[in-house]
């Protein structure tokens, strides 16, 4: 048997700090969840465009097609990765409620809309995912998606002023390039690195 | 004065262990032996320690035809390790 290293209380307490550190960082997830969705919205924004500079409102039945798609494909990423986790985490139960948190905000926020106005869908949407994007960033300790989630706030507000136009929406899609699929390839990265 | 530290934390391997398991609950045996790079027999007999100290509890379980030995921090466990801290963070200070 391996004799005990003794160690002393500065050894003790830099161990305890690193080993959480390390087990947190395990948690990083592998960007699917913004790269998938931020396609999904960067198209439907230039499909928002078209419609409605060309007067083609049938085209907006692209969300309610391809968003509910996502919500399952989602879903089951989400069972498949359950399944494979070694350690159930409190960082990855929180990671999960952050997320759940969002999605029930957007859903909100769009049945809001349908009955008061789409004007500002683009600004509302940035608000509300530039914060789980910012936190999750930040509880990761990944710098690209805390800046990510602060891009996002940056085009809500700019959103909010430009709402009235068509072209709002180009706009709006190279928000969600820079605030989710930037981070989200470079979370890929990380998750093929590790 | 200082408190008495734990003696069952106070290892380096028995303190990587709770660590740990302080951050993710439960973890295989598999996980906690690359995380911490100990052998397997060492690795055996810190958890027996934790587990005869009631400072985790192990599961051996079946995944298909693989055995799973699971370690899970218990209620026990999580505040001696929040006491060791606070002592070890007292000895720092004084």
């Amino acid at each position: 048997m391996e004799k005990e290293k003794t160690f002393s209380e500065q050894e003790a307490l830099m161990l305890i700090e690193q080993t959480i550190l390390k087990a947190r960082q395990k948690f990083k997830d592998d960007g699917f969840s913004l790269i998938m969705w931020g396609w999904i919205v960067i198209v439907g924004n230039i499909i928002n465009y078209i419609a409605l500079s060309q007067e083609m409102p049938i085209l907006f039945l692209y969300w309610a097609i391809v968003c509910p798609i996502g919500g399952i494909i989602s879903g089951i990423k989400g069972a498949k990765t359950n399944k494979k986790e070694k350690g159930s985490s409190p960082v990855a139960i929180q990671m999960k409620y952050i997320w759940w948190g969002c999605a029930i905000t957007a859903v909100l926020l769009w049945l809001a809309a349908a009955s008061f106005g789409w004007t500002y869908i683009n600004a509302a949407m940035f608000v509300s995912f530039g914060a789980p994007v910012f936190i999750t960033g930040g509880i990761m300790k990944f710098k690209p998606s805390i800046f990510g989630g602060l891009i996002l706030f940056v085009f809500g507000i700019v959103s909010f002023y430009i709402a009235s136009y068509d072209w709002s929406n180009l706009v709006a899609a190279l928000g969600w390039s820079l605030g989710y699929l930037v981070p989200g390839y470079l979370l890929k990265r990380e998750a093929k690195k590790q | 004065m200082f408190k008495k530290l734990d003696p069952i934390l106070h290892a380096q391997l028995r303190l990587a262990i709770m660590s740990i398991l302080i951050e993710v609950k439960e973890a295989e045996f598999t996980y906690i032996k690359k995380e911490t790079e100990a052998t397997a027999g060492n690795l055996s007999v810190q958890i027996n320690k934790l587990k005869e100290a009631k400072y985790i509890e192990v599961e051996k379980k079946f995944n298909g035809n693989y055995p799973q030995t699971i370690c899970k921090i218990t209620s026990t466990g999580i505040s001696a390790f929040e006491s060791y801290v606070k002592s070890i963070s007292s000895y720092l200070k004084q």
